[in-house]
């Protein structure tokens, strides 16, 4: 008798279970990242997310041995997105399709996963380098990523043209990618 | 950072982060869709810019301590440990998710509704439909505008624009617009089209055939690629398209061809053919005479095929190999199915007759019988059908093989067989598209091949 047959059945369920949860959870900001590209709005991708995960919760036995649960948790985000633009546009035009339809394969082959420690340094590096630049700085990038304000209001907001706000993002957001990837190295 | 194109960097991470906020307008979303269909780079390059952004979004929302990664790294450590108090943890968590759940069982009912109509072989009521379909067979998926997804498309469903998706070397998809203009996918292919007085269309990749009835003025065909634009006013041509190339075959009229790498333009009358490609000069050739041979050059790489390509090693030269596929009709049923285009450098149609042979080369790990199809068309382009043959297999112990057929082997497919009256009696006289390869055994075959050759004869 081999060892797993010694495992009752509905505990054998239960582990599948929490360990497919556990990876779909997981794979969460990726999905968001996905879910973001295709609705064009952050708080958006959230809501399509966490319908997704429930959808996971409640259909993890469908998942496939041996195939990628960001690939499967992908599709079903995928499903969500669709139904959230089928809830507040009447049809899509022709170049968000032809969009969609790049932005899905660009996905498909080069997205993969991050493991829950690796995720938490970088979250690290990145909050430290966010409070190392200046208070201005720091508006521009708050008010495009938390606010989702668009460059005029921006402008408007913090008293700069419009081509000064998208060189500033650019500037910025190049100096904490740069700062994010120095701590990385160093920690390793 | 690209090929092709070479957008500096703070004008692409514009157009990225005004994606990831809905900004674009359409003639950016255009843009931002050809640069990501023409160079992998910029995919990669889009996907991490994507996610770093959502990253930095996060950290700048919550500081850093966003409940979620809290959450989750509290799931992930405790269901490591496995002990009693984190799996009540877990299942906690999965209460409060099924309480959700039911809350929310109206819309995911209605959700599962749309699943489950699109797979009962109901036609949706679509009530601006642009076309008609009028032919298909194989494997497809068809994704409409509003996000409906269906895999048991049939014939007589009228579609109010989306993307069809032809999954296998067998499939194929005829659809007639409102206005009489017909287009045909075959192979492995991705179509998405649309019509608001004027049609567009974008053929991801694969072959496409097409007779447009005369156009509005000002108002031309547009057929999209990676990586040339068609203008079409009405005219029947063939079109093939993959990464780094389009090809174009007009058999009547003219249409306009122009290169996205760098604008330059081709006018393409009946008769010839064009390659607009970034590393070829664009000229057009004249289509003189057919031939009666050819001979695969899987050699030459995985374009234009389907299955697994293998480089060459020491022991074996470059292979295709045959990968696990459940035809739309059998689902239940395993097939190790392979395909390939069948081109000449020259685009001069290849043609059968009588004496037409073909010879596979090749390898397998069991002992089975191997069938041959082939997609054919008729002179001017248009879809003739599929047909199979057994072949004839001799196979040496190590598993090496040759299996062969003749033509008159041939039958017509039985996925296409409810078109019988509409397709061609036997594919003698007709030109070949595409041929593919199976094996339906118990276990996996296994099976690969290096070579199809076509000759004219037997004795040839």
């Amino acid at each position: 008798m081999d060892s797993s047959s010694e495992i009752p059945p509905k505990a054998a369920d239960e582990g599948r279970r929490d360990r497919i949860l556990r990876s779909a959870f997981e794979c969460r900001e990726e999905l968001v990242t996905y879910a973001r590209v295709l609705l064009g709005n952050y708080s958006a991708a959230e809501d399509a997310v966490q319908e997704a995960m429930l959808v996971v919760v409640a259909k993890y036995d469908q998942f496939e041995e041996g195939t990628s649960v960001l690939a499967w948790c992908r599709s079903i985000v995928r499903i969500e997105v669709l139904r959230a633009k089928q809830r507040h546009q009447r049809e899509r035009t022709f170049a968000q399709k032809v969009l969609d339809d790049a932005v899905d394969a660009a996905f498909e082959e080069f997205q993969s996963s991050r493991t829950a420690h690796e995720r938490e340094l970088r979250r690290d590096a990145l909050a430290q380098c966010v409070e190392q630049i200046s208070d201005r700085s720091k508006r521009v990038l708050e008010s495009r990523f938390v606010d989702e304000l668009g460059y005029p209001q921006i402008g408007e907001r913090l008293s700069m043209s419009i081509e000064a706000v998208r060189k500033a993002l650019f500037r910025v957001k190049k100096q904490v990618r740069k700062c994010v990837e120095t701590r990385l190295r160093t920690a390793q | 950072m690209s090929e092709n194109y070479n957008p500096n960097e703070l004008e692409w991470d514009d157009l990225v982060q005004r994606h990831l906020n809905g900004e674009l307008s359409e003639s950016e979303m255009e843009r931002l869709a050809e640069l990501l269909d023409g160079a992998p780079s910029l995919r990669k390059d889009f996907v991490e810019r994507a996610s770093w952004e959502t990253e930095l979004a996060e950290v700048l929302r919550t500081g850093g301590k966003n409940e979620s990664r809290d959450f989750d790294s509290a799931i992930a450590g405790k269901l490591e440990t496995r002990q009693g108090k984190s799996i009540r943890f877990l299942r906690a968590m999965l209460a409060v998710a099924a309480a959700a759940i039911l809350m929310l069982s109206t819309l995911l009912f209605d959700s599962q509704s749309k699943l489950k109509i699109a797979n009962t072989n109901e036609v949706p009521v679509k009530l601006d439909s642009i076309a008609q379909i009028t032919g298909l067979s194989g494997s497809l998926i068809w994704t409409g505008d509003r996000g409906q997804i269906m895999r048991e498309v049939k014939v007589g469903t009228e579609l109010a624009g989306g993307t069809i998706e032809g999954l296998s070397p067998d499939s194929w998809f005829e659809l007639r617009f409102n206005d009489g203009s017909a287009v045909t996918i075959s192979g492995a292919s991705m179509l998405t089209f649309s019509d608001d007085g004027q049609k567009r269309l974008r053929l991801r990749e694969g072959r496409m055939s097409a007779d447009v009835s005369p156009q509005p003025d000002g108002e031309p065909m547009i057929i999209q690629t990676r990586t040339a634009t068609l203008t079409v006013l009405g005219t029947s041509f063939d079109v093939e398209a993959d990464l780094p190339a389009t090809s174009v075959s007009v058999r009547e009229g003219n249409v306009r061809v122009t290169r996205n790498s760098d604008g330059m333009e081709i006018d393409v009358p009946a008769n010839h053919r064009v390659v607009a490609a970034a590393d070829q000069e664009l000229e057009r050739r004249q289509i003189t005479g057919v031939v009666h041979q050819w001979k695969s050059r899987v050699d030459q790489g995985p374009d234009e095929t389907f299955g697994k390509w293998l480089a060459a090693t020491d022991a074996d030269p470059p292979l295709l190999r045959a990968v696990a596929y459940n035809p739309k009709e059998a689902p239940h049923v395993v097939l190790y199915l392979l395909g390939l285009g069948v081109r000449n450098d020259e685009a001069t149609p290849v043609q059968l007759n009588s004496d037409s042979h073909f010879e596979i080369y090749g390898k397998m790990e069991v002992e089975t019988d191997i069938y041959f199809g082939i997609e054919v068309a008729y002179e001017k382009g248009d879809y003739a059908g599929k047909f199979r043959a057994k072949c004839i297999v001799e196979q040496d112990a190590s598993g090496n093989f040759v299996a062969s057929a003749d033509l008159p082997d041939f039958e017509l497919d039985p996925s296409v067989a409810a078109f019988k009256d509409k397709l061609a009696p036997s594919p003698e006289g007709l030109f070949v598209n595409g041929v593919w390869s199976f094996t339906h055994s118990e276990t996996p075959s296994g099976l690969r091949i290096s070579a199809v050759e076509l000759t004219g004869g037997i004795h040839e």
